[in-house]
């Protein structure tokens, strides 16, 4: 009983915040352990992986093949068009994209244990990096989430399929940039919702984030469209998104901190 | 004291493997409650003082590594164990009964954790079966070391 006891005074006590400092030193000094085994567990989790997939592994590998040269004449296409972009650019002195003016943090991912929706993970990356409350988190050109909490050595990131992250939208796909709330559905998809009834968009369409919230950088993507729902009684169009990378399977992403 | 650091150094080592390792492993949603399950075992192996003593111990190096309001788990864990213990002494003697029970109970606790609105969460009984059959390894293994001289529950 005495235990039950101490254990509520040390409640109480922290409630007060008063080991906050001890929470930074302790997760800053677990932090190579916990990735350590986190690596290894994802290692042995691929291994496995590999051996079930085996046959689908061999036809893909044809695919890809194939996608890789197709990929390769398209690259040359590519070039041709950067380099008409970057004098178009200079021509028109044209500023660079707002996330070009910031700093890129690499941060390895530990999961979340503690919130069983997987709607958020623990970066081993802190405050002493510059991570600040609010950063933006990336992997590639693909929105991940954003910074919930800091601690000396860790940051707290709500994922996009979070409910407590809404992300204004449009769909790049569209000539019209149809645009709405892309909002989490408890780690499991994304929500997209405010659809004017005029506006069009179709499943397979690819969804970027259009910066007007002031939380999220422009033109990250969030992901492609699986349903819309058509609901004739409702006064706006609702589409469901999926998340075109495996939110569940992150590694290392990229914060975006202020300079 | 000899005996405590021993269980502060399991402790340490399990709660690191549940926060890190296993959730990598099985996913977040599956990965099984090493701390609690190794409490369990002690209670069940006879030993309450050094059970609760484990509850405290394991809730607050959860809560010192990760972002929980801290003392949360210490909390949930001590009150846990002592609730458990009074329900074996008083209600339920028998050992499956008192298994059944304490699953379902975990099982309330998971899907409380993962959704404030209480939705279904059939991950909850299958990461629930992975802390049950913990559990049982870890007091197949207390049972011969453990002398239930404080207490046979």
């Amino acid at each position: 009983m005495k235990y039950l006891v101490a254990s509520v005074v040390i409640f109480a006590v922290g409630l007060t915040g008063v080991f906050t400092p001890a929470r930074g030193i302790a997760q800053l000094a677990a932090s190579p352990i916990q990735l350590g085994l986190s690596d290894s567990a994802a290692n042995i989790n691929g291994f496995f992986e590999f051996f079930a997939n085996i046959g689908r592994v061999k036809g893909e590998n044809q695919k890809l093949l194939t996608e890789v040269e197709k990929l390769n004449s398209e690259l040359v296409a590519i070039k041709d068009a950067q380099r008409e972009n970057a004098f178009l650019k200079e021509q028109l002195g044209l500023k660079q994209e707002s996330i070009v003016d910031k700093e890129l943090v690499l941060a390895g991912v530990l999961g979340n244990p503690t919130d069983q929706t997987g709607a958020s993970v623990i970066l081993n990356k802190g405050a002493k990096y510059g991570v600040k409350v609010g950063d933006n988190v990336i992997k590639g050109a693909h929105l991940v989430g954003i910074v919930r909490e800091v601690t000396l050595g860790r940051s707290v990131v709500d994922l996009i399929t979070s409910p407590n992250v809404s992300v204004t939208v449009y769909d790049i796909d569209v000539a019209g940039k149809t645009s709405g709330l892309a909002v989490g559905q408890f780690g499991t998809a994304i929500q997209m919702t405010r659809i004017l009834p005029k506006e069009d968009i179709s499943v397979g369409d690819t969804i970027v984030s259009l910066g007007a919230d002031g939380l999220f950088e422009p033109g990250l993507i969030v992901g492609k469209v699986v349903e819309v729902a058509k609901d004739s009684s409702q006064p706006l169009k609702t589409a469901f998104l999926d998340t075109v990378i495996d939110l569940s399977k992150l590694d290392k992403v990229f914060v975006i901190v202020e300079r | 004291m000899r005996k405590y650091l021993l269980i502060f150094a399991i402790l340490l080592i399990l709660t690191l493997l549940q926060l890190s390792f296993f959730p990598a492993l099985l996913g977040v949603k599956f990965a099984p409650n090493l701390v609690l399950a190794f409490c369990f075992a002690l209670l069940l192996a006879g030993d309450f003082d050094l059970a609760t003593f484990g509850g405290l111990v394991g809730g607050v190096l959860i809560d010192l590594l990760s972002f929980s309001v801290f003392g949360v788990s210490a909390v949930v864990f001590c009150a846990t164990l002592v609730g458990a213990y009074a329900v074996r002494k008083y209600v339920f003697r028998g050992f499956f009964i008192f298994s059944l029970l304490s699953y379902f109970a975990y099982v309330v606790y998971t899907v409380a954790l993962s959704a404030p609105n209480f939705y279904f969460r059939p991950e909850a009984f299958i990461s629930a079966i992975g802390s049950f059959a913990c559990f049982g390894l870890f007091l197949a293994i207390l049972k011969s070391y453990i002398k239930p001289s404080v207490y046979k529950v």
